[in-house]
């Protein structure tokens, strides 16, 4: 009988010694505290039309944005003419950049530096650097041996949430996913505790892992298609924004900790159900239904020159409106939550109803931006844009 | 426990006979709905009168595998038959490529249908028995 005793702790103890491979580097400290200080200042929205020049229509749903100078500015696909079209969200000018590589439609993540200098990661695992017009392949991620051997992969469905950005002047942010293509891996998709952070250095050429590792509670409780971490720098350090919960988490790369922020919307009375059914192809109805109605929040963007953060919360949605009609996805509202460097809310606004789809949001000197509706119909009606900015009450 | 069984197999019948009595029942509705839909945007058009209607979303579906050839493969599979394609593009590359069949495209704005609850991420085949079926 004590025998047998002994024997169960023995495999207990080996269990949990084999639950514990996880890559975790970090330490996670308690809740710092975040406060609404609401009625001190108010938001300001203009609405914006950008004349379009281009001869032919962008393909819409693959855009980047970003900020040079004070200034943002929006970058759309020309797949006819093989271009990128950039328009200067302030002083409504544009231009063009050819790019014979383009391929449209794919997902691909680009990192500008200046407007003639990026980095861009394409879905292949192709990072290459665009300066002085010319391309460079750095390194291909499918390929590369480190990334091989744990079973992850750069690439795949790049989208906002899941960008390139550089962390320093020659280290590049990686996020990274478990490749389930590879069979002999390290880590496996139904797991948890795989690093999703990549740190690449630009001049050796390496990779190392920093940050989160996937956790554990995403890993327990599925949101289906809002099952989603988005990673962003933010002055050297990395954040992490949950998209179904509140939870904003803050890598700090020298200490190696994470502070954990809840980073409430003030229309957030709902949380975001965990999916009560498993996902297969036969739930996908029930999947799409589960994203279109359950409320989120996306796109963290910091603003260095007023030093603020934005967040965007998608409201819920419900089944039926009150026509008696279900609902679509342009039925749905965004809030906008404007937020200082430790995260306190300092106002928030209702979006207007256009604003049902958030595809960029860019920062500038004189405001942040994002579109006013779809990319449709440019070349006749410019592309709209909503200027947020934050004004003090007297 | 021999009342508990009995019981328990009552039950179970009983809600076998409730399935087959009501599962039907529902996919006549879904039929209907479809019908009432496709009359509203055409009232020329009764899904009725066709062999198979088909319903491919091609903007939200882009994978080639399900909304393009395997789906065309499937469709050409009925010889000589009278068939209703809805869609929101009847000008896509791949509906070109049907021969087999009598063919009517519809557009129809997807929009409208997710407002009448009928909008689903699969294509979907609805055959003259009134058959509702989602193709995964």
């Amino acid at each position: 009988m004590t025998s047998r005793i002994i024997l169960f702790f023995v495999a207990v103890i080996i269990i949990c010694a084999c639950q514990d491979k996880k890559i975790q580097s970090y330490t996670e400290s308690s809740y710092k505290k975040t406060h609404q200080f609401m009625g001190k200042h108010a938001i300001r929205l203009d609405s914006l039309r950008i004349p379009n020049p281009f001869s032919e229509e962008p393909f819409g749903n693959y855009t980047t944005c970003y900020h040079n100078n004070d200034t943002a500015f929006l970058v759309l696909e020309n797949c006819a003419n093989k271009q990128f079209n950039v328009f200067n969200l302030s002083d409504f000018s544009s231009f063009s950049l050819n790019e014979e590589n383009l391929k449209c439609g794919q997902s691909h993540s680009v990192c500008f530096q200046s407007p003639n200098h990026f980095y861009k990661l394409e879905a292949n695992g192709d990072l290459l650097e665009f300066k002085e017009g010319n391309y460079t392949l750095i390194d291909n991620f499918t390929t590369n041996t480190q990334l091989k051997y744990l079973g992850l992969w750069a690439g795949g469905f790049l989208d906002y949430s899941n960008n390139i950005d550089l962390l320093s002047d020659s280290t590049l942010m990686i996020p990274l996913d478990v490749n389930p293509d590879l069979k002999h891996r390290e880590f496996s998709k139904y797991d948890y505790g795989y690093p999703i952070t990549g740190v690449y250095n630009l001049k050796t050429k390496k990779i190392s892992y920093e940050g989160l590792t996937y956790p554990k509670f995403l890993f327990e409780n599925n949101y289906g298609i809002l099952t989603k971490i988005e990673q962003y720098c933010f002055k050297g350090n990395i954040l992490y924004s949950f998209v179904p919960i509140p939870e904003i988490w803050k890598y700090n790369h020298d200490s190696k900790t994470v502070d954990r922020f809840l980073v409430k919307s003030i229309f957030d009375t709902i949380a975001t159900p965990a999916l009560s059914f498993k996902r297969s192809p036969k739930t996908k109805d029930l999947l799409f239904q589960h994203f279109k109605t359950s409320p989120y929040y996306s796109h963290l963007i910091y603003n260095p020159y007023c030093r603020l953060f934005y967040r965007f919360y998608a409201l819920p949605l419900p089944e039926k409106s009150a026509d008696g009609l279900y609902t679509t996805y342009k039925d749905r509202r965004y809030s906008v939550m404007v937020l200082d460097e430790e995260f306190n809310l300092l106002s928030e606004a209702l979006l207007p109803k256009d604003c049902f789809f958030i595809y960029f949001a860019v920062p500038a000197s004189d405001g942040f931006h994002i579109n006013y509706g779809p990319f449709i119909e440019t070349k006749q009606h410019g592309i709209k844009t909503l200027r947020i900015q934050l004004l003090d009450v007297q | 426990m021999e009342s508990k069984r009995s019981a328990f197999s009552c039950l179970m019948f009983s809600s076998a006979i409730m399935l087959i009595i009501c599962y039907p029942g529902a996919a006549q509705g879904t039929f209907d709905r479809y019908q009432s839909f496709v009359f509203d945007v055409d009232s020329s058009i009764d899904i009725g009168n066709y062999d198979k209607t088909y319903i491919v979303h091609f903007n939200f579906c882009t994978a080639p595998k399900y909304c393009g050839r395997n789906l065309i493969t499937y469709i050409e599979k009925n010889k000589g038959k009278q068939i209703l394609i809805l869609c929101d593009d009847p000008k896509n590359k791949y509906l070109q490529k049907l021969k087999n069949n009598s063919y009517h495209l519809l557009q129809v704005d997807f929009l409208q249908m997710d407002r009448h609850g009928l909008f689903s991420v699969y294509n979907i085949e609805i055959t003259k028995k009134r058959k509702v079926k989602k193709l995964i």
